[in-house]
């Protein structure tokens, strides 16, 4: 009885202490979970822009159904919706050009912000070609230029600003708004003001762009439009729909499974008590795993919690193995299947925990948290089955309906014992698909372990394409120790770039200066005015032929003189327009410094999917970085593919030595190179069987395939360490209890893991799938494979 | 109050009715909506008091109603102005600068004048504008006063004649003396 309270007060209190570790726990659900714990200064660079970047604020919107006219009043009154929330540094739809809005402002600084302003432009000649071409703009369709412009303006440079500002590739429109290339769809761009990295913050902006177009749709215009739909997508929708879907995915999923195996349970144990007593490993193992990671890492990530269901696979067979094949309820009985049986099982368990020791080295914060919450759940799970739960057994009236559960495998396996010499064509068959598709085995993109759907990343790809935004693939990264270093050395760029335009390297390329120029530059601008008497006399001269009245360009003087007695243009003067808007997009600053980022655009026949040449890039731009500041091109999908490739080599390495390290293991504990092989062969031939289909079915092989694997050697091994330590039996009644137990768990794990693969979050799917596949192709492989009276011999 | 905004309505009412009750306005108006599709080259002649020539462009006309306008200049260089559903896209080379009318209603007289008329729309010309007409040997002129103080600060009027239902030209006066008149040869419709 001291006993039976020591143990039952251990166990709660470590319950109590892993529940408050728990409850101080950080959680985390971005990106960070897939990227490198040590990562090197390019890396860095990478996870910047990947939780930062201003790439990481997009969200496309889409305005489906309904007429075209009823989408394009839609989608102008959503964008005036949002552009009231106050949640975003940028609407667009295409309506009214955000530039042409600050045109007053960029008439105002002309001289500062044209790039054609040098001291050429206001020679002689330079003078006359350039109103030569003013007066020309006359014939514009829209009337736009008039005298009043041509008398300040006469040189063009405010039309020049503006033009250099607006995208050269643009959406089509219809109705007078962006659409799809199809028509089907009005189409709108929002950029957030939180970062990438602010969840809560972009499921604000995302909420408030659900409500507006409701009020949109519903209140403003005087028709209400019922039956259109609004699609979002880009990278803070999938992040906060991942940081939901995982976890609302596991929960909603566990929730069927878990319903399940209890059905199934209730109908083994009968007892609703027993079940209760049944899933205490599973808690237990669930909750000191997260504490230790918490404990290990700081930090938790929701996909550490989202496979918390690799628990169940195992944890709950543990609690399974001893109520089913405990014997009739005496004190004694759980005593007896500690003293018979427990060794299997705790053999059985370290297996599971040297293979998932393998992935604590890993570089992948995801995986080696995975590999400790597994291991520290297991072991936790296993200790409360061997010591808390027989504490439950005093009462316990072990069913007597499942013996006929066990005679049935029994016969089950005397048939199938017969295609045994068959089963040997299984592995043979296995390699050699393995082999015809070795080429496309592995999936090597990151994008295979997004959490967000296929339908949803092709969503997202048509809808970059109809907006003329391709995914930016690569970009320059202009580093330096103040915004006006950055600025200065990406102005510095911009000779060997347009170079590269001309080439066909690239198709075009954004910066921040367009917005605002360095300093220096503008200085030189505004030096480069000629003071008033002297731009009175070349003007008389341009003009000479041009059948313009040299007095009336009296205003120009007015201003020129005016910008030659100005200062130049710094970032707080842009507040409140457009240009401040381009310059936050394209600069970043931290506590090291300031980042310009300079996107790259491929060329237009290579818009749909060809990448850019980084090397060409690279090549290019190498010594062009001023002292102090430093240049880098990272092309961003090879840099996170590649990382990923890295990580799977490492998952594959290890994996395969935590295999040989389960061989060690079970050959040091067998002591017998016969049991080793038999134990082993039905898990190995299992993995391959199912890799096999998986490639049949096309389906390339990811980290959570691998994981996958990894479990089913850890749960099946239990099958095979019992199934070779005690022969099948029809009748006695001890076999019969353990047949049926392990019929079960295997039952159980199946039904878990078969749920979990309906899951439409691929890592999800791709984890139960595996599993479920290859434990129950490994349980049939047992009973075939394992000899009756195999353990009679020992 | 309510008072004040009901004379102003009647007075308003009484306004457009003096000016567009010649007999034939609301005729014509029909007869013009009876030629949804037009296609025409235009010449257009841009003179400013700062210029002792005029400008001249050349170009085509093309107009689907009820809110399609395109007009494209092919010399001396290629733009094209396209009015769409209360959006003015102005695209050059492969560059497009699009304005909501509803934003900047001081351009409308500028912009959507042309394609008021064609579709028209009497409702909302007198929207926009003090419409007169006068009609004389079948020839008609429909003298357009933008009514926005922003518009009317820069457009005096625009003047657009024609005959029957065909549009020959139109002639805009600006606030500053820049004056532009466009002749348009119509192609004979489908």
């Amino acid at each position: 009885m001291r006993n039976r309270v020591l143990v039952l007060g251990a166990w709660l209190a470590i319950l109590a202490i892993c529940g408050y570790v728990i409850a101080q726990a950080r959680f985390s659900a971005d990106l960070s979970a897939f990227l490198p714990a040590r990562p090197t200064a390019e890396q860095q660079l990478l996870i910047a822009q990947l939780r930062e970047g201003p790439a990481s604020r997009l969200i496309l919107m889409a305005v489906d159904g309904a007429d075209a006219s009823e989408r394009a009043d839609l989608s102008r009154a959503l964008a005036e919706q949002l552009r009231g929330t106050g949640e975003f540094s940028l609407v667009s739809n295409g309506a009214t050009s955000s530039e042409l809005s600050d045109a007053g402002f960029v008439f105002a600084h002309r001289y500062q912000l044209s790039g054609a302003v040098d001291a050429q432009r206001f020679t002689v000649p330079g003078l006359r070609s350039a109103i030569q071409n003013s007066i020309e703009e006359f014939s514009s369709p829209a009337g736009l230029v008039d005298s009043d412009l041509l008398a300040r303006d006469p040189t063009g440079e405010s039309s020049r600003v503006l033009e250099a500002m607006i995208p050269s590739l643009q959406p089509r429109t219809d109705h007078g708004v962006w659409s799809s290339a199809d028509g089907r769809r009005a189409l709108l761009v929002a950029q957030t003001r939180s970062p990438g990295s602010d969840l809560d913050g972009q499921a604000r902006a995302i909420e408030s762009i659900r409500e507006s177009f409701v009020h949109a749709s519903a209140g403003s215009s005087a028709r209400p439009v019922g039956n259109a739909s609004l699609e979002l997508s880009g990278p803070p929708v999938f992040a906060v729909e991942a940081r939901g879907a995982i976890i609302r995915e596991a929960k909603r999923l566990a929730g069927i499974s878990a319903a399940l195996i209890a059905l199934l349970l209730i109908a083994v144990y009968r007892s609703a008590r027993m079940l209760a007593v049944g899933v205490l490993p599973v808690v237990t193992g669930a909750t000191v795993g997260i504490a230790a990671v918490a404990l290990g890492f700081g930090v938790v990530h929701g996909m550490t919690l989202g496979f918390g269901g690799t628990l169940i696979g195992e944890a709950m067979d543990y609690s399974i193995y001893l109520l089913v094949q405990a014997e009739r309820g005496s004190g004694a009985a759980g005593a007896r299947w500690i003293e018979t049986r427990w060794p299997v099982v705790r053999l059985g368990m370290l297996t599971s925990v040297v293979g998932f020791a393998c992935l604590l080295p890993s570089a992948f914060p995801g995986l080696s948290q995975l590999g400790l919450y597994s291991v520290a759940g297991l072991i936790a799970a296993a200790c409360v089955t061997r010591f808390v739960l027989p504490e439950f057994l005093a009462e316990w009236h072990a069913p007597q309906a499942v013996t006929a559960l066990g005679r049935d495998l029994a016969r089950a396996a005397r048939a199938l014992s017969r295609a045994r010499r068959w089963v040997w064509a299984l592995p043979i068959v296995a390699l050699a698909v393995l082999t015809a598709h070795r080429d496309r085995l592995w999936a090597h993109e990151l994008t295979v372990l997004s959490p967000v759907p296929e339908s949803a990343q092709k969503l997202d790809q048509s809808l970059r394409a109809d907006l003329g935004a391709p995914d930016v693939r690569t970009l320059i990264l202009v580093r330096g120790p103040s915004l006006e270093a950055v600025l200065e050395a990406s102005e510095r760029l911009d000779g060997r770039l347009v170079q590269l335009v001309s080439d066909g390297v690239i198709g075009g390329y954004d910066s921040p200066n367009r917005y605002l120029p360095s300093e220096a530059t503008q200085r030189a601008r505004l030096a480069a005015l000629p003071d008033e008497s002297t731009l009175r006399s070349r003007l008389t001269e341009a003009v000479q032929g041009l059948g313009l009245r040299p007095q009336s360009l009296e205003p120009f003087i007015a201003d020129v003189s005016a910008a030659r007695a100005g200062k130049p243009l710094r970032y707080p003067d842009l507040r409140g327009t457009s240009l401040a808007a381009g310059v936050d997009a394209l600069t970043q600053h931290d506590a090291r410094g300031w980042t310009a980022l300079l996107p790259l655009h491929a060329t237009s026949a290579a818009v749909s999917g060809a990448a850019i040449d980084a090397a060409a890039v690279r090549s290019a731009l190498a010594g062009s970085a001023p002292a102090g500041a430093s240049v880098t091109v990272v092309d961003i999908k090879r840099e996170s593919d590649a990382l990923y490739e890295s990580y799977l080599t490492g998952a594959i390495f290890w994996s395969l030595a935590g295999l040989v390290a389960i061989a060690a293991l079970l050959g040091l504990a067998l002591r017998s190179l016969r049991s080793t092989a038999l134990v082993l062969l039905p898990l190995l031939i299992a993995v391959l069987v199912v890799a096999a289909g998986l490639a049949l079915f096309g389906q390339p092989l990811t980290l959570m395939h691998l994981i996958g694997m990894l479990l089913t050697v850890a749960v099946a091994s239990n099958y095979a360490l019992f199934f070779i330590r005690e022969p099948l039996s029809a009748t006695a009644p001890a076999a019969l209890r353990l047949q049926a137990s392990l019929v079960v768990a295997n039952l159980s794990t199946v039904i878990g893991f078969g749920v979990l693969a309906l899951s439409r979050v691929p890592v999800l799917s791709a984890l139960g799938t595996t599993v479920a596949a290859g434990a129950w192709v490994a349980f049939l492989l047992c009973v075939i494979l394992v000899p009756p009276g195999e353990a009679a011999a020992q | 109050m309510r008072a004040v905004v009901l004379l102003g309505a009647v007075l308003l009412a009484a306004n457009s009715a003096t000016a567009t009750d010649a007999p034939g306005y609301e005729a014509l108006m029909a007869e013009i909506a009876q030629h949804p599709h037009r296609r025409g080259s235009f010449v257009e002649q841009r003179t400013s008091p700062l210029l002792d020539h005029p400008v001249t462009a050349r170009g085509e006309l093309r107009f689907d109603a009820p809110d399609r306008l395109e007009k494209t200049t092919l010399s001396p260089r290629h733009e094209t102005l396209l009015l769409e559903h209360g959006v003015a896209t102005i695209v050059r080379g492969d560059r497009h600068f699009a304005l909501s009318l509803s934003d900047h209603p001081e351009l409308v007289p500028l912009l959507d004048s042309i394609r008021a008329t064609l579709a028209g729309d009497s409702a909302a010309l007198a929207a926009n504008f003090t419409p007169e007409f006068t009609e004389q040997d079948g020839d008609w002129t429909l003298t357009l006063t933008p009514r926005d103080k922003r518009a009317a600060a820069l457009v005096k009027s625009v003047r657009i004649g024609g005959t029957g239902a065909t549009l020959k030209r139109v002639t805009v006066e600006r606030a500053n003396g820049d004056r532009s008149q466009m002749d348009v040869q119509e192609e004979a419709g489908p």
